[in-house]
């Protein structure tokens, strides 16, 4: 039986929800869900990646064993990603459950996290125990002499990122050739670019997200520090920020990559410090305008210490600005970590990042699809991010809401 | 300002020196022989040396002592150049000037028709397909379009129209043999077009965005109500005051393309302030590092505060004292 008015007022509560209004704005705009959808496929090619492009066979009948090369050679960051996909997978289905069961949002979130946060610690911890292995068994090789009844399924393409074949050196794409198939080429030392892209994708994806947490951390601490407390705190800080701006960015980044050792840390921590004066000044003016509203003198009047009044009553409201600034940043933030590659001081090779692949095409001019291929896939990456933050942007403009 | 500036040189001259790597110790290598104890030698050399360039001091005293010269003009000299920097800079911002003036003019020249076309034909199918495309431009990493071009206008495989470094050339087999003007022509149009294009797709979107929100305003519905012919309000009541924004962008972008257009300099192997700052932060030559990063913090300064008087300049209505309030 049904309640004929649960619903009504279900509706009521839901069109006064805030986030209900914005998901409805963004419902609207067709091409934020074009950019979500890619950034989304772009997202499981990153996290399964090893099943996209690998040496090594996923399920594999040899010897009356049923083995799999691919899962046993597994490295930590393979681990995570595959396990914590499944963990976050199943906490979104179960939040959507409890809110289906008219679970206020923060009491769904608690549960959650009180049966997630185990796992999360017993993957990290299992994540720790795993080392990269490198293996050196040929399955092309091995599949070739197999008895009738041994059977191997290998990924979709079946080359490792890092493998390099020097009897495939700067092959053109094509999809039918002795050696396998090289969809999109090879380069000069014969290494897959497909698999290379396909790789490619988790260091882009992963430089993107916490590069720019790591300067939405910051920018919102010092934003909202200098637009609550004012005065001489916020002339300090301000002078900062105007510093940082003005600092010619890639001076530092050269600098610090000088000092620093190349690694991919050493990126996404070098576009963080260099990034967040914008979001800093975003806070800090949502937070010059929030301060005077009611409803912080009446959490003052009721004892909360600053801190408090800070990170629980202002910047909950203060995120929406840094969500599409962010957005649009991820998208700053692959294309810095690609220009950097590009010209030799990104991530240290063998790890297949997108602009490595732009700038070995750089060395081969006649060789097309080493500049094709990647470019466009920082092209399409940005593309979406770019496509989601303007959706965003347009969904979260409180001039729009009608 | 001062303060900003003085925070940023400080942090400039400690970062390049915290760098690893010593300007005094390369050249020492070559030095010694002939029965010499050579690392006797080359110890004695690279003192020799860092006190000549002044690096045996403390850094609070060296950083001292580059202020002293710099009041009175002297950037110093470069280590690995051996020509004063002053003269470096020079040459560098000329070549690098040369390409962002004509950037800039070209996209404000595109840019400013295609935002008042777009704003007045709203939603029509050449509005969508505009903004369509400058959302492509705008996604495009520069040099992957760089290296495109390169490869299907420069050699490669494909055409070969286009020279793809330097910006003249002297040679007899240039690729337009008749005439020197075709000879800079052709040069500057891979990396002027590198250049134009993410801010043209920039500047359309904020002169589309401009014009919208005035032609939206009282005045331009009186305008039109008595009588003007719809020319007069659209160019010269309404695209006047939606350009403002830009305009007041053009002071802010210059120093941002000034030092940020290393990517397309390096590309195409134009000596100009990217490539100059590059370099010496390669080769840790600090009074070029310390002059270049000092002269783009100043233009980056001042060009928010000629962007601040350019707005009252074409703005009667703000005014400062209105905004201390």
């Amino acid at each position: 039986m049904t309640d004929p008015v649960r619903p009504l007022e279900d509706d009521f509560a839901r069109r006064g929800d805030y986030w209900f209004m914005v998901f409805r704005q963004f419902h609207k705009n067709k091409l934020g869900y074009v950019g979500l959808a890619v950034i989304s496929l772009l997202t499981l090619v990153a996290i399964f990646a090893p099943f996209l492009a690998d040496s090594r066979p996923i399920l594999m009948k040899r010897a009356g064993a049923l083995t799999s090369p691919l899962l046993s050679g597994f490295g930590p960051a393979d681990w995570f990603l595959f396990i914590g996909f499944f963990i976050a997978v199943g906490s979104f289905i179960a939040f959507r459950r409890f809110r289906r069961r008219g679970w206020e949002r923060g009491r769904a979130g608690r549960r959650i996290f009180q049966v997630t946060a185990p796992l999360w610690i017993l993957l990290a911890v299992f994540v720790a125990t795993r080392r990269d292995f490198i293996d050196l068994e040929d399955y092309q090789a091995l599949k070739a002499d197999f008895a009738p009844e041994e059977w191997a399924v290998f990924p979709l393409s079946p080359f490792a990122y890092d493998q390099q074949n020097l009897m495939a050196i700067l092959e053109k794409p094509g999809f039918k050739d002795e050696f396998g198939r090289h969809w999109l080429g090879t380069d000069a030392t014969g290494r897959d670019i497909f698999a290379r892209l396909v790789h490619g994708s988790r260091i882009s994806l992963s430089v993107g997200l916490v590069a720019v947490g790591i300067y939405v951390f910051i920018g919102s601490l010092i934003g909202s520090l200098a637009g609550y407390f004012g005065g001489k705190v916020d002339a300090a800080l301000s002078r900062l920020i105007e510093i940082v701006i003005c600092f010619p960015t890639l001076f530092l980044i050269l600098t610090v990559l000088a000092v620093l050792p190349q690694s991919i840390f050493t990126i996404m921590a070098v576009i963080g410090i260099t990034n967040w004066p914008n979001v800093a000044r975003l806070v800090r003016a949502e937070f010059l305008k929030q301060k005077t509203l009611d409803y912080v003198s009446a959490a003052r009047a009721l004892g909360a210490t600053p801190g408090r009044v800070i990170f629980r009553h202002i910047l909950p409201n203060a995120t929406s600005p840094v969500f599409v600034a962010a957005t649009f940043g991820i998208a700053g933030a692959i294309l810095i970590e690609s220009a950097l590659s590009f010209i030799g001081l990104g991530i240290p090779p063998p790890a297949p990042s997108w602009g490595q692949t732009l700038s070995a095409g750089r060395d081969s001019p006649a060789n097309w699809w080493l500049t094709v291929f990647p470019g466009a896939a920082i092209f399409i990456t940005m593309t979406s991010f770019n496509l989601l933050g303007e959706a965003l942007r347009d969904a979260l403009d409180p001039r729009l809401k009608t | 300002m001062i303060p900003t500036l003085f925070g940023i040189t400080v942090i400039t001259f400690t970062l390049i020196r915290l760098a690893p790597g010593d300007p005094s110790a390369p050249k020492v290598g070559e030095v010694g022989g002939g029965g010499l104890d050579r690392a006797a030698f080359a110890r004695e050399v690279q003192e020799a040396k860092k006190k000549l360039l002044g690096l045996d001091k403390p850094i609070p005293v060296q950083y001292l002592n580059w202020c002293k010269r710099l009041v009175t003009f002297d950037l110093g000299e470069s280590y690995s150049k051996r020509r004063p920097v002053g003269e470096l800079i020079g040459e560098s911002l000329v070549n690098t000037l040369r390409l962002d003036l004509i950037a800039i003019f070209l996209a404000y020249v595109i840019a400013v028709p295609l935002g008042i076309f777009s704003a007045t034909h709203r939603y029509s199918i050449w509005d969508r397909v505009s903004t369509v495309f400058l959302f492509i431009l705008y996604s495009l990493p520069t040099f992957w379009v760089a290296s495109l071009m390169i490869i299907f206008l420069g050699g490669g495989d494909f055409l070969d129209i286009f020279p793809i470094s330097w910006l003249s050339c002297n040679s007899p087999e240039r690729h337009f043999p008749y005439s020197v003007g075709l000879d800079w022509l052709g040069h500057f149009v891979l990396p002027v077009a590198c250049l134009t294009y993410p801010v043209l797709a920039a500047l359309s979107r904020y002169s589309r965005a401009g014009m919208m929100e005035v032609i939206r305003q009282d005045f331009i519905r009186t305008a039109r109500a008595k009588g003007l012919s719809e020319k007069v309000v659209i160019f010269k009541h309404a695209a006047r005051n939606g350009m403002i924004p830009i305009l007041t962008l053009l002071a802010t972008m210059l120093p941002v393309m000034v030092s940020g257009s290393v990517i397309i300099e390096y590309i195409f192997s134009i000596n100009g302030m990217g490539k100059l700052m590059f370099d010496a932060v390669m080769e840790r030559d600090y009074p070029i590092v310390m002059a270049v990063s000092s002269l783009s913090a100043v233009m980056t300064l001042f060009g928010i505060l000629m962007s601040d008087f350019l707005y009252v300049f074409v703005d009667p209505r703000i005014s400062f004292e209105k905004l201390e309030t």
